[in-house]
C-alpha cells in the first residue's frame, strides 16, 4: 500500500467518494505491534494517518534505528506530534491489549494473511495495483 | 625628488580611493545555494532562506493527510475521509 494508498487518497478520498478504515494486522510480531501502537499514540494527537504514512515511507530507517521504539519516536518529529506525550503513551503500552484483541477478531473473521482489503464488503486478498482498485471503485460508483 | 614623492603619494591615494568605492558601492546579491534561489528573485532583496522540515524518510513520500477528516468508528478504527462517502475501503494491513 506504500505506493497505492496515496493514489487512492488523491483520487477518491480527497474527492469525498471514499473513506478508508484501517484495521491492523500483525504479521511481523512485536515490531508490528509497536508500529501500530505508535500510530495509535500519534492518533491521540490527531496524527494517526500522518504517522502511518511516515512509518510506511521509511521502513528501512526504522529497522536501522537503535531500537524500533526509538525509530518510531524519530518518525514523529516531522509530523507535529508532541514528543513527550508520545513517549508517555508508548511507555503506557495502553493500546497493546486492544490491538491484539482486534487482531484476534480479524483472524476469527477469516483474515489470516495480509494485505486484505474490503471495498463495500467485497474482499480482496493480496496487493493490487491502483488500476485494479480503481476499476472496482468506479464500477461501484456508477 | 619631490616630484617623484608627489607621484608616489598620488598613486597610493588613487588606490585607497578605488578600494573605498568598491566597499561602499552597490551591495552585491548574496549567492544562495542553488536549491533556494528563485529565478525571478530581486538581487537586492535580503530574504533569509526558508527553513523547511525535511522528513527523514529516505524512500516514498510522506503524505500527512492532516488536511483530511480523520475520525474513529465506535469500534475504535481510524477512518480517513468523509464518513458519508458511498465507498468504504477497509484496509487490513500490517505496518511492515
Amino acid at each position: 500500500m506504500l505506493e497505492v494508498e496515496p493514489q487512492l487518497i488523491d483520487a477518491y478520498v480527497r474527492t469525498g467518494k471514499m473513506r478508508i478504515i484501517v484495521r491492523p494486522l500483525f504479521q511481523t510480531g512485536e515490531d508490528s505491534v509497536l508500529a501500530a501502537h505508535a500510530a495509535e499514540c500519534a492518533g491521540e494527537q490527531q496524527h494517526y494517518f500522518a504517522m502511518r504514512a511516515a512509518i510506511y515511507a521509511d521502513q528501512a530507517g526504522l529497522y536501522s534505528a537503535e531500537t524500533m521504539t526509538a525509530g518510531l519516536a524519530q518518525r514523529t518529529r516531522n509530523i507535529g506530534v508532541n514528543g513527550d506525550e508520545f513517549d508517555r503513551c508508548m511507555q503506557s503500552d495502553k493500546y497493546r491489549l486492544p490491538l491484539l484483541t482486534e487482531y484476534t477478531r480479524a483472524k476469527n473473521a477469516g483474515i489470516v494473511s495480509r494485505p486484505v482489503f474490503e471495498i463495500n464488503g467485497q474482499r480482496i486478498i493480496g496487493a493490487r495495483a491502483f488500476s485494479e482498485f480503481a476499476d472496482i471503485i468506479e464500477h461501484l460508483t456508477h | 625628488m619631490s616630484i617623484l614623492r608627489i607621484i608616489v603619494f598620488g598613486f597610493f591615494i588613487t588606490i585607497l580611493i578605488s578600494c573605498g568605492s568598491m566597499a561602499a558601492g552597490t551591495p552585491q546579491a548574496t549567492r544562495l545555494p542553488s536549491a533556494t534561489v528563485e529565478p525571478n528573485a530581486s538581487p537586492t532583496t535580503n530574504v533569509p532562506p526558508t527553513i523547511i522540515d525535511v522528513p527523514t524518510a529516505t524512500t516514498g513520500v510522506v503524505n500527512t493527510d492532516d488536511s483530511l477528516a480523520s475520525v474513529l468508528t465506535p469500534e475504535g478504527y481510524h477512518v480517513l475521509g468523509n464518513m458519508n462517502a458511498s465507498i468504504t475501503f477497509v484496509d487490513y494491513s500490517d505496518f511492515f
